[in-house]
């Protein structure tokens, strides 16, 4: 059996909804609890050496919550999830930051996820900083082979976000991503702001770095299409639990759950014209 | 409905220099049809709606050429007071954001009813109530006296759309331009909204023109769709016939880059290269420097549209 990199028990989040100050002052006299509404419930998965996991879903579904949950940035209510073994929801300081090297995130957005004032050599740089890392054979041979890797060229080093256009700069984001070398990516919505033939680019490059490092990707998109394409297997989120989870060469034959064939349909109207 | 004629739009860029934009636009709607202007980011297929309704700064503008028609009317270099009666009233602009495109401090039914306003001052409290509330029933509303009173935050993303759509529908324009008005919100609402917007046109004989980089979205929607590409129309035709049987190899590479939902899973073929910048467009064809299927004469002389089946053009050298 191949290595578990990620495993995820029973997560649970929940926001609590916010409400004007007089009504957050007769919640408080009537000592009423506060309204909340759930983006996790009991959500369980694992992901295998070389594995891309899909995960599916609507807005609202939850599927952002849970990938800012792993990365650390928001906090879980309950539950537990532990990469090569090791407790990642509740390390802290060093241990975590130790951790976290492994496993790294690719953004939506590639006009708000790079710092618009740093050059792209300053924003490749700064994990390598933040970690303590010097490669071999000096950083900036390391950083034009990375970048190079990536599909761009080395005078893009001194350029700045705003030179690139949306594909670029998701190449730049997804450079930035892998310069840790990290055994697991999260992808969150990573190719849904591009024109269709970016999108195919990027994800081409997703699956050749898949191949060539042998990476692990949790790849979350509303797109069917897409995670179809790119996961071997996939999650369908729903109203924060999972609905469903299966191969991807059987998503169109093999799903039982009824949100997930409403969802399908939908997709296959709206791109194959049936339905 | 709508005629653009060899119309062309240069722009003035940040450093002055010139961005020839659109270059050539011959388009027609007919009543009661949907065009759809497919395209990808960069095209000028925004550009193209606003210059419609004037809406570009003036200010931006080196030099416009050509003509176009909204109803026998002429919009290109009409003054503002005849493009107000215009806007709103003869034809209906929905926009792809509908958080930034309303004001989030008006509740709906001012939102809806400023349009009414706009066009007839001394219109009474009641008639423009009675207009905002036949607008959103045509838009989906179910129950639309319970929003009046909203304000857009309070409204859900697929609603938000729906009370753009109102805006758009109050004044009972013939046309209507929709910017990708689908692309933000979830499969399932894009398809009610479709049909809503298909409704539309075929009950109450509205015409369309539909912009989206979407072309499955496009063939759910438009009876007709033009490709653009760099400020170019580089092929029009029947929608079923672009999506089934496209001629010019942007098209067919676009369609081959849509991530496909049929049985055999393969990763969609990607086109190489960038969208060229209006100011670094190749010489001859736009296409040239990323087509496949290039030869010495498609980088010299730019290709004009032909005809190659009923109502089907295409501009290219190899065809």
């Amino acid at each position: 059996m191949e290595e578990e990199i990620l495993r995820v028990e029973n997560l649970c989040k929940s926001f609590t909804v916010e409400k004007s100050f007089t009504s957050k002052i007769k919640q408080f006299i009537k000592k009423e609890e506060p309204e909340k509404v759930t983006a996790l419930k009991n959500v369980s998965f694992s992901v295998k050496e070389g594995e891309i996991l899909g995960i599916l879903g609507e807005s609202g579904s939850g599927k952002s919550t849970l990938a800012r949950v792993l990365m650390g940035i928001i906090e879980a209510d309950s539950g537990n999830a532990s990469l090569l073994g090791k407790d990642i929801l509740n390390a802290s300081g060093l241990d975590r930051l130790k951790i976290l090297r492994e496993m790294q995130m690719v953004f939506q957005d590639p006009f708000g996820s790079l710092d618009p004032r740093m050059n792209v050599r300053q924003i490749l740089k700064e994990p390598l900083n933040i970690h303590k890392v010097e490669p071999d054979g000096g950083v900036e041979d390391f950083l034009i082979k990375s970048i190079e890797e990536v599909g761009l060229t080395r005078d893009a080093l001194d350029k700045y976000p705003s030179q690139f256009s949306g594909g670029q700069r998701q190449r730049i984001g997804i450079c930035r991503a892998l310069i840790l070398n990290p055994k697991l990516i999260i992808a969150d919505e990573a190719v849904s702001a591009l024109d269709v033939s970016v999108q195919a680019q990027i994800l081409e490059l997703l699956m050749e770095l898949k191949k060539k490092r042998g990476l692990s990707m949790i790849f979350i998109s509303h797109d069917v299409a897409v995670v179809r394409q790119i996961s071997d297997r996939i999650i369908l989120l729903y109203h924060g639990e999972i609905v469903e989870e299966v191969k991807a060469d059987s998503l169109l034959t093999d799903i039982k759950h009824e949100y997930s064939k409403k969802l399908l349909s939908a997709a296959l109207s709206l791109r194959e014209g049936r339905g | 409905m709508l005629k653009i004629e060899n119309y062309s739009l240069t722009l003035i860029g940040n450093d002055g220099q010139d961005l020839p934009v659109l270059e050539n636009i011959n388009l027609e709607i007919k009543k009661g049809t949907c065009l759809g202007i497919a395209g990808e980011s960069g095209s000028g297929k925004s550009v193209l709606a606003m210059s419609i309704l004037g809406l570009l700064p003036k200010a931006s503008i080196k030099s416009s050429e050509g003509h176009i028609f909204v109803d026998g009317e002429e919009t290109t270099n009409a003054s503002e007071k005849v493009l107000n009666t215009i806007r709103g009233n003869k034809v209906g602009f929905v926009f792809q954001e509908p958080m930034t495109a309303m004001n989030p401090l008006m509740k709906l039914s001012e939102q809806i009813g400023e349009v009414v306003y706009a066009h007839d001052p001394l219109a009474t409290k009641t008639t423009v109530e009675k207009k905002v509330i036949a607008a959103l029933l045509r838009s989906g509303f179910k129950e639309p006296e319970k929003f009046l009173d909203s304000y857009p935050h309070q409204l859900s993303g697929g609603m938000r759309q729906r009370a753009m759509m109102a805006m758009a529908l109050v004044m009972e324009p013939k046309l209507i331009i929709a910017d990708e008005p689908t692309t933000a919100i979830d499969a399932e609402l894009q398809i009610e909204l479709i049909k809503e917007l298909r409704n539309q046109i075929d009950k109450n004989g509205l015409s369309m023109l539909f912009i989206s980089h979407d072309l499955g979205v496009l063939r759910s929607i438009s009876d007709e769709i033009a490709v653009l590409y760099c400020g170019n129309l580089v092929e029009k035709g029947p929608a079923k016939e672009i999506i089934d049987n496209p001629k010019h190899p942007y098209t067919a590479d676009l369609i081959s880059a849509l991530p496909r939902l049929v049985k055999e899973r393969k990763l969609p073929k990607s086109i190489e290269g960038i969208l060229p910048s209006p100011d670094s467009k190749p010489w001859g064809c736009v296409y040239s420097d990323r087509c496949k299927r290039v030869f010495d004469k498609c980088s010299s002389e730019r290709p004009v549209l032909k005809q190659v089946g009923e109502n089907h053009c295409v501009a290219c050298w190899k065809i």
